[in-house]
């Protein structure tokens, strides 16, 4: 047998997942600026548009809050080495997330340096809905990112011509606002039920262990990034009972509710993943 | 003691559940592998934290 028939025979590799992410311009684009991507593809319209989104969300929020939008994850530092661990989820929208940081927060040690960090630390009215809105741009522009991703692969073969909802990506998002949403739109009914049950039972558990308190983003920074996951619950719980007073005394019942609702987001990944994968395997097998 | 454990089986096997949704068609099979996982993976655990327990009083606390 020559090098040639061995070659031949060889099955080919399937590209790991960084293989797949960090190979991809289109993917790694938007990472850094909303819909940049999709202007790489030549998919103008739907840049603007994921940008437009991305980056409404991300100034709102920022309207909302100023210079408090830096006070949750400042205490591991303000660099960019820094920032994917701080500002988790808006790091999902990179560079307007580090831009912004830069441009509004002074180094550290600089003059203005410590009255901004007072400023940071200090709540301002209606947090709660600056910092969902914020999060969301970071959520909202993975999907956007995934969503170049799925075109640079088809646009290779026929082009992708049907609607965002029922490309992989938009059943992963739809199963990221509700568990199983995706998987139920999908024709795989009972498996979608069985994902909302367990996972919204999860989340609802998690909230009245900790007497509705456990979805604030001011107490809870970085659990409130893993309850993200599970989008529709987490806005909702965000907009009705982030406002709640908050007594923490020690009890272990709010520690254990915030652990649960952080859990039910973090399960909703695997949930929205598989919607994700159904979707590519039906579009893959479609003739 | 019960309270906790029974809150243990509850979050355990919604997060079993939640996961294992995704490796079986009928509702009646998942709740069924979903709860044999998570006694499985308990047992596993418990095994383990007895084994390590019994190194440290062999050989790090034996007195």
């Amino acid at each position: 047998m020559d090098a040639e028939q061995a070659k031949a025979k060889q099955k080919p590799r399937k590209a790991g997942f960084f293989a797949t992410v960090f190979a991809s311009p289109p993917s790694i684009l938007t990472l850094m600026v909303p819909g940049l991507g999709h202007l790489y593809l030549g998919r103008a319209k739907r840049g603007v548009l994921w940008f437009l989104l991305v980056e409404a969300l991300f100034f709102a929020g920022y309207a909302i809050l100023g210079v408090r939008l830096w006070g949750g994850g400042m205490n591991l530092g303000t660099t960019v080495w820094g920032l994917p661990l701080n500002y988790i989820p808006e790091v999902g929208n990179f560079l307007t997330t580090f831009l912004t940081l830069k441009a509004t927060f002074p180094l550290q040690g600089a003059p203005g340096w410590m009255d901004a960090v007072g400023l940071a630390k200090l709540p301002v009215p209606w947090e709660h809905v600056g910092f969902l809105l914020t999060a969301l741009s970071g959520i909202l522009n993975v999907f956007a990112a995934a969503d170049a991703w799925w075109l640079a692969r088809v646009e290779k073969t026929e082009g992708e011509k049907d609607p965002w909802l029922s490309t992989p990506t938009g059943a992963a998002f739809l199963s990221w606002l509700v568990p199983g949403l995706g998987q139920w739109k999908l024709g795989y009914k009972s498996r979608g039920t069985v994902q909302f049950g367990s996972i919204t039972l999860l989340f609802l558990l998690g909230l009245v262990f900790s007497d509705f308190t456990a979805v604030d983003r001011s107490q809870v920074y970085f659990w409130y990034a893993g309850m993200l996951f599970d989008g529709g619950s987490t806005i909702l719980s965000t907009l009705f009972f982030a406002p709640l007073r908050f007594h923490n005394t020690g009890s272990t019942m709010w520690d254990l509710g915030v652990t649960t609702t952080c859990i039910a987001g973090l399960m909703n990944v695997a949930v929205f993943l598989d919607a994700y994968t159904l979707a590519e395997k039906r579009k893959e097998a479609a003739p | 003691m019960i309270k906790h454990v029974l809150l243990f089986l509850l979050v355990g096997w919604l997060i079993s559940l939640a996961y294992f949704a995704k490796e079986e068609d009928s509702p009646s099979r998942v709740f069924r592998t979903s709860a044999l996982k998570l006694l499985k993976y308990t047992a596993w655990t418990v095994l383990l934290g007895l084994a390590l327990w019994g190194l440290e009083k062999l050989f790090i606390y034996p007195f």
